[in-house]
C-alpha cells in the first residue's frame, strides 16, 4: 500500500529536523513504550464473563472517582448482560453528573491548514490525495474566521486544526493563536471574543510546545489514532513523519513538559478492535498521572472512521464500530477515567449523539464547518474536496443548544478554569473531589445568559430561560448545603450586570 | 537583598507554596500562584484542594509574568495584604534577575 512520496528540499529539510529521539526515549521505561499488546489481550481474556458484584464493586470505584485499573476496565468490555449495561450506562451519567454537573460545553473546529507531508490512509488530507484543495489560511483570514465564530455565532472556545507541515510548525501556530485572541467583535448587546485556543496539530518538540505555552494556549490535543503497534505501521506509511508510532505516543509527555498542563487524548475507532484501543486510552491516562503527578487527559476524545474524498481505505476496514458498541465504549472511558472531559463531535449524526450524550460526554461542536476558510465564505452545503472528512451533523449551534435546553442540559460557554490558574494538578483534584462541577453549574447559567442575549433566536431563548430558571432554582435549594450562603446573591448580582450588557463575569 | 543572591524556579515555587499555606493557616484564605501566559493563567504553586470556596476569583497580577488568585482576597487585612505583595514582588524580581 506504500506509494514513493516526493517531497521538494524545503520540506525535506524541515522534516529532518522534527522528531527528535532524546524526546521519546527519556519516557520509556527499558527502552519500551506502555502499550504492552500482549498484556492488554492477556488482561481482556482473563476477565471474560465477570461476576455481576465484581462489576458492581468497579462501578462503585467509578463513583467515586478513581482512575480504573487495566484489569477493572478489561471486566466491563466483557460484560454481556443488558441490565448489567443499562447500570453501567447509569453510573457514566451519575458520575458525568458528579463532576461536570448538568452542562454540555460547546466548542467549534477551525481548520486552519490542510497542507501535510503525511499520508495517512484514512484521511482526506493525506499527501497524495490529488483532488484536495490545498490551502493556508493568513493570519488575516484567520482572523476572519474567528470573528464569524465570535460575532455571528457566538463561540467562546475553539480548536484549531493544522497539517504537519513546514508552512505550518509551530511558529505559525503561535501566530495564529495570537490571532485569534487578538479578535473582539461587536454582539446584540455585548461583545464576542474567543476566550480558550485550544490546538490540534501534529507532535512538537519540548521547545516548540514552550512557543506555544507562551502565547497561552488552552489545551494541547493529539490522538494517537490507534494504539496498535501493527495497525499504525499499515495506515501511516514509512518515510512520513507520522510513521513514528512513539514520537506521537509522547507528544503529551513532551507538552506537559513543556509547561503545557491540559492536554488531551483520543483515538480514531474503525481502524482497529475497539475493546483494545479501549485499553490503549485507559494506559495512556495512566502513563500520563504516572509521570506527570497526577495530571491525566483533560479531555478523551472517540471520533469514528467517517467517509472522505478520494479515500477508499475507509470501505474496507474490517473494525467498523457499531452505533451499540459505540456507546458502550463511550460509557467505558467514562467509567475507567471518571474526571476527563468527553468530546463527542460533528462527525456523529443528531440521532446518535442525542443517544449517547447521557452516557458520560461533556462538550460538543456545533454550527460546524471543517473545510479551510468555511466560515467566512458561508458555503452551505460541505464541499469534500476541502474536507478532512464528512461530517454527520450540521446543525446550528442554535438548533443544537435548543434541542439540549428540551433535553433538560444547559449550554455552557464557560472558559473561567484555564484563566484563573485552575490548571494542571490543580484542576485535577477539584474535578476529583465534584468541586468544579459547581463552578460549572454557577458558570454555565451566566456564560449561557450572555449567549441566549447575543446570538440566540425567539424559540431557542424561551427554551433556554426555562432552564436557566431550573438551574438557578436547584444551586438556590442546594445553599448552604453544597454553596455557601454568599454565592447565590452573587450568583444574581453577576446575572443582572450581564443582562444589563457586560460580559465575562465568572466564578 | 544583596548582589548575586539567586533563586531557581523550583525555589520559587516552593516560596509560593510555602506562603500560601501560611496565608492559610493565619488568615484562613485560600491564595495559589499561576503564570500569566496569555488569556491562560497557569498553575504553579499554593491551595489546590477541595476547601476551595465556590467565590469568585479574583486575581491580581504580581508582575507581567506572575499572579496570585484568591477567593476571599478582601479578608486579609489591607495593610498585611500590601506588605504580602511588595515581599512577593521582591521574590519576583530577585527570581527574574536570576
Amino acid at each position: 500500500m506504500n506509494v514513493k512520496l516526493s517531497y521538494d528540499s524545503t520540506e525535506k529539510n524541515w522534516m529532518k529536523n522534527v522528531i527528535k529521539e532524546d524526546e521519546i526515549t527519556k519516557y520509556m521505561e527499558n527502552g519500551k513504550d506502555f502499550i504492552d499488546e500482549e498484556e492488554i489481550w492477556k488482561k481482556i481474556e482473563r476477565n471474560k464473563a465477570p461476576e455481576p458484584q465484581k462489576v458492581r464493586d468497579i462501578l462503585q470505584k467509578s463513583l467515586a472517582v478513581k482512575t480504573l485499573e487495566p484489569d477493572e476496565t478489561a471486566a466491563l468490555l466483557n460484560v454481556e448482560d443488558e441490565e448489567l449495561w443499562n447500570e453501567m450506562f447509569e453510573t457514566a451519567g451519575e458520575i458525568k453528573r458528579k463532576v461536570y454537573d448538568n452542562r454540555i460545553v460547546t466548542f467549534a473546529p477551525l481548520y486552519c491548514s490542510n497542507l501535510c507531508v503525511n499520508n495517512c490512509l484514512y484521511c482526506a488530507f493525506r499527501r497524495e490525495n490529488s483532488v484536495e484543495k490545498r490551502r493556508r489560511l493568513t493570519l488575516q483570514e484567520v482572523k476572519s474566521e474567528a470573528e464569524v465564530l465570535a460575532g455571528k455565532i457566538g463561540h467562546k472556545r475553539l480548536i484549531a486544526v493544522y497539517g504537519e507541515h513546514p508552512t505550518s510548525d509551530a511558529n505559525y501556530i503561535a501566530d495564529t493563536i495570537r490571532a485569534i485572541y487578538d479578535v473582539k467583535v461587536k454582539t446584540k448587546k455585548g461583545y464576542g471574543q474567543i476566550r480558550r485556543v485550544n490546538i490540534n496539530a501534529s507532535p512538537l518538540s519540548i521547545s516548540d510546545f514552550e512557543m506555544l505555552r507562551e502565547v497561552g494556549i488552552g489545551t494541547y490535543q493529539v490522538f494517537q489514532e490507534t494504539y496498535h503497534h501493527e495497525t499504525y505501521k499499515q495506515v501511516h506509511p514509512a518515510g512520513t513523519l507520522k510513521s513514528n508510532y512513539q514520537w506521537r505516543l509522547y507528544a503529551l509527555h513532551r507538552a506537559l513538559d513543556a509547561g503545557i498542563d491540559d492536554v488531551a487524548i483520543g483515538v480514531l475507532f474503525g481502524l482497529y478492535d475497539w475493546k483494545f484501543e479501549v485499553m490503549g486510552l485507559l494506559c495512556h491516562a495512566i502513563d500520563l498521572e504516572r509521570q506527570f503527578g497526577g495530571i491525566g487527559p483533560h479531555t478523551i476524545s472517540f471520533p469514528r472512521l467517517e467517509p472522505a474524498a478520494n479515500t477508499p481505505f475507509i470501505k474496507k476496514t474490517g473494525h467498523k464500530v457499531s452505533d451499540r458498541d459505540f456507546k458502550r465504549l463511550i460509557a467505558i472511558i467514562r467509567l475507567s477515567v471518571p474526571y476527563t472531559g468527553m468530546i463527542i463531535t460533528a462527525r456523529e449524526r443528531a440521532d446518535i449523539k442525542r443517544d449517547v450524550i447521557s452516557v458520560g460526554c461533556t462538550q460538543t461542536d456545533a454550527s460546524t464547518r471543517i473545510g479551510i476558510g468555511a466560515y467566512s465564505d458561508r458555503y452551505s452545503e460541505q464541499e469534500a474536496e476541502r474536507q478532512q472528512f464528512i461530517l454527520g451533523d450540521t446543525r446550528s449551534l442554535d438548533e443544537v443548544i435548543r434541542e439540549f435546553a428540551e433535553m433538560g442540559y444547559i449550554t455552557s460557554f464557560c472558559t473561567a478554569g484555564y484563566r484563573c490558574g485552575r490548571t494542571g494538578e490543580h484542576i485535577m483534584k477539584l474535578l476529583r473531589s465534584g468541586k468544579e462541577g459547581r463552578f460549572c453549574k454557577l458558570n454555565a447559567v451566566l456564560t449561557f445568559r450572555e449567549w441566549l442575549d447575543d446570538f440566540a433566536s425567539e424559540e431557542t431563548k424561551k427554551a433556554g430561560e426555562k432552564i436557566i430558571k431550573k438551574e438557578m432554582s436547584e444551586i438556590n435549594e442546594q445553599t448552604p448545603s453544597i454553596y455557601q450562603p454568599s454565592i447565590y446573591p452573587k450568583l444574581v448580582e453577576y446575572y443582572k450586570r450581564i443582562e444589563n450588557g457586560e460580559r465575562d463575569l465568572y466564578f | 537583598m544583596g548582589k548575586g543572591i539567586s533563586i531557581s524556579k523550583e525555589t520559587l515555587t516552593e516560596k509560593f507554596a510555602c506562603i500560601a499555606d501560611l496565608v492559610k493557616e493565619k488568615y484562613g484564605v485560600n491564595i495559589w500562584f499561576a503564570e500569566i501566559l496569555g488569556e491562560r493563567w497557569s498553575y504553579i504553586a499554593g491551595q489546590r484542594e477541595v476547601e476551595i470556596s465556590l467565590l469568585p476569583s479574583e486575581r491580581t497580577r504580581l508582575n507581567k509574568r506572575f499572579g496570585i488568585v484568591s477567593d476571599r482576597w478582601e479578608e486579609i487585612p489591607a495593610n498585611e495584604r500590601e506588605a504580602l505583595l511588595s515581599s512577593l514582588k521582591e521574590q519576583i524580581k530577585i527570581y527574574e534577575q536570576g
